[in-house]
């Protein structure tokens, strides 16, 4: 096509146009996959070493002595024990995942790592890094997916998420339910909660109904709460755990989905 | 040969836009392909510029969860319409330069923002890369204009 013609290049623009609104997630696999062919864009870390054989039976050993002590310990109290007792039971495996590359736009917080449908990683998966859930998979392709982090303000990474006292006891832990979605800026905002239900310092944990992302997970530490606009919605701002700019390695928890529910 | 240079360019453009959200986050790293762009819409034809941003939206669009063509659509657009807007007045000032790099960024900005449904940049960010972009722009253009490394793309500016 030659664009040197008059009046070509805006009509190619708006075709352009139709397409995208007509199929915004085309090529989705082939996007994924296009991009985990290219040397990762963040920095790699150097994998753990491997232990020898004497030192893995060693603390193998240790693990299960602490299991042993853990399940004598009386029952915990509190958020801890709502965190301990609702973590989700249908987790099937846990794929450890490098990042390779991070979202280029200004507007969305993904990054893509390097495990996906060949691991049994599929949509709608929850992804964490260390205690707390960082983000959701969005697509998929054989051996790569894309994650919407938490603080990302697309609508597939908003759940509903519960705030938790973590001084209070047993019974008065859970302060209420929200749901929670990305405010695009590094932090998390959770909407939609009974008044005064929030305080800077409470978590904000996943609540059941959110699809393949069991209940239980933290997604940040309460920083704000209040209705500033009055209008009438209680909302708190929350700061994830870790600075998700900075993730490198992540766990994919691969479940299963409940009744035919997938996000 | 004659393409050796718009290809580094190319190249270094991608690069710099992928490793920007790492660099600075709240947007204090110029926005390199809209200043390739818009050297193109400056020095050359409202065409080029359009097809060169769209050939670089499509190069970035595996490496973002927006739409696969919204940054070719929107680096084409800002691009063209660049070219209009600074055709109008004296394209090789300073002040036009500014003023169209500030704006196109702004742009692109709105563009993101519209087509996630209002999820746009905080705007604070999104201000403060606008301002970065149109501060390096006059530099930018006369740095690329001196090295005459996208020669191949100003070229047709004697037919614009």
């Amino acid at each position: 096509m030659r664009l040197r013609r008059p009046g070509r290049t805006p009509l190619a623009l708006l075709a352009g146009t139709v397409l995208t609104l007509l199929f915004p997630r085309a090529c989705d696999s082939a996007r994924i996959a296009a991009a985990s062919l290219l040397p990762a864009t963040v920095p790699q870390r150097d994998p753990a070493p491997v232990l020898p054989e004497e030192e893995r039976l060693r603390l193998v050993a240790r693990i299960e002595e602490l299991e042993r002590e853990r399940a004598a310990l009386p029952p915990s109290e509190g958020a801890v024990r709502i965190l301990r007792v609702e973590r989700p039971q249908r987790v099937e495996a846990a794929v450890v995942a490098p990042v390779l590359h991070r979202d280029v736009s200004r507007t969305r917080r993904s990054f893509v790592i390097g495990a996906g449908s060949a691991s049994g990683v599929a949509r709608g998966h929850a992804v964490i890094h260390g205690e707390s859930l960082v983000g959701v998979v969005d697509s998929v392709a054989a051996h790569s997916a894309r994650v919407l982090r938490i603080d990302d303000r697309a609508a597939e990474t908003a759940m509903p998420v519960s705030v938790l006292d973590p001084k209070a006891s047993e019974g008065a832990a859970n302060r209420g339910v929200g749901v929670a979605r990305g405010s695009g800026d590094g932090r998390v905002h959770v909407g939609f909660l009974p008044p005064g239900s929030a305080r800077p310092g409470d978590w904000i944990v996943s609540a059941p109904g959110g699809g393949l992302v069991g209940p239980g997970w933290l997604l940040g530490v309460v920083t704000s709460a209040g209705d500033d606009d009055r209008d009438g919605d209680f909302e708190a701002l929350a700061s994830p755990l870790h600075d998700l700019d900075d993730v490198a390695t992540v766990v994919v928890l691969v479940a299963e989905p409940v009744r035919g529910v997938n996000r | 040969m004659r393409w050796a240079g718009p290809a580094a360019v190319f190249l270094a453009a991608i690069a710099v836009a992928l490793r920007a959200p790492a660099w600075s986050p709240s947007g204090w790293v110029p926005e390199l392909p809209l200043l390739v762009v818009l050297h193109v819409a400056a020095r050359g034809t409202a065409d080029r510029a359009a097809l060169l941003g769209g050939l670089l939206g499509l190069a970035l669009a595996p490496w973002t969860a927006e739409p696969p063509l919204l940054q070719a659509l929107a680096l084409a657009s800002a691009g063209w319409l660049g070219a209009r807007a600074a055709g109008v007045v004296d394209r090789r000032n300073a002040l036009v330069l500014f003023a169209v790099t500030l704006a196109a960024s702004l742009f692109l900005r709105a563009v993101e923002a519209v087509a996630s449904g209002g999820a746009g940049a905080p705007l604070s960010a999104a201000i403060t890369c606008a301002c970065v972009t149109a501060a390096a722009s006059f530099p930018f253009n006369a740095a690329v204009a001196r090295l005459r490394v996208l020669a191949p793309l100003e070229r047709s500016f004697r037919d614009a």
